[in-house]
């Protein structure tokens, strides 16, 4: 299946993968320019966290998107928590920092933290199912 | 910055390392489950493949069998083609001959008339 095919069968889990890249990269680059509402609740060590946490969001975006896209879900799955920490810390500074204006990010971003936690719990159930219906590893035929 | 927000700040934190350390756990604990998973996915992917590869296989020899019938047809059709064009040419002979026939009847006819007057 190409890469086109892909994205047309998974387009909301692209996304969020592409996004968490993204921001990631720009969290990791430009620190806590990237979101007044970290900046301002993180107040301190507000930039070399948001490093951190740009440089892991990342990481996790792209441990996704490449799980997803090739198929293996030992990759996806790590990238999948990973993600939705980045999500959820994400909307859990942004609206103490900026009160109500930081609501329509804050709920927008903890709603994709809370996908991503679906979504590897689903995967995680899954892997649970078929551990339990195949043999394990060195007594396949 | 109030104290609310600074435990909200902090359960941020716990968050975030918290879904790390669980994505270790997922590497490290669960990573036979998870190869299991890919594994049968993989199959999956296979049998669909196959499948395809079947049906398309199908289809090529019901092609080819279609293909033969046409071929058959054609021949019969041509053969058919060929025998009304030998019976269109002796046809024509034949209407040569009679047309040949009329024309001497015609001028016997006139050269008996002829005699009479």
């Amino acid at each position: 299946m190409g890469w086109r095919k892909r994205l047309a069968s998974n387009p909301f889990g692209t996304m969020v993968a592409v996004a968490a890249i993204v921001l990631g990269g720009l969290g990791a680059v430009i620190g806590d320019d990237t979101s007044q509402g970290m900046s301002k609740s993180l107040a301190g060590h507000s930039n070399a966290i948001a490093h951190i946490w740009g440089v892991t969001f990342a990481v996790g975006g792209v441990l996704k998107l490449y799980g997803l896209f090739t198929r293996r879900v030992t990759l996806e799955l790590p990238g999948l928590y990973i993600v939705s920490g980045g999500y959820g810390f994400y909307a859990l500074t942004v609206v103490p920092g900026l009160g109500v204006h930081g609501l329509a990010a804050g709920i927008v971003s903890g709603s994709l933290a809370v996908g991503s936690l679906l979504k590897a719990k689903a995967i995680m159930r899954r892997a649970r199912q078929v551990a339990a219906e195949s043999p394990p590893d060195g007594e396949r035929p | 910055m109030t104290t609310g927000s600074d435990i909200v700040v902090s359960v941020a934190q716990f968050a975030a390392g918290g879904t790390i350390v669980q994505a270790m756990v997922a590497i490290f604990r669960r990573r036979g489950e998870l190869r299991q998973l890919d594994r049968q996915i993989e199959s999956v992917a296979i049998d669909t493949a196959d499948q395809v590869v079947m049906m398309l296989h199908a289809e090529l020899v019901d092609s080819k069998e279609e293909a033969g019938r046409l071929k058959l047809e054609r021949a019969g059709l041509e053969r058919q083609i060929e025998a009304l064009t030998a019976q269109m040419s002796s046809t024509r002979t034949e209407l040569t001959t009679t047309r040949a026939e009329l024309l001497t009847a015609r001028a016997d006819l006139a050269r008996k008339r002829d005699r009479r007057r």
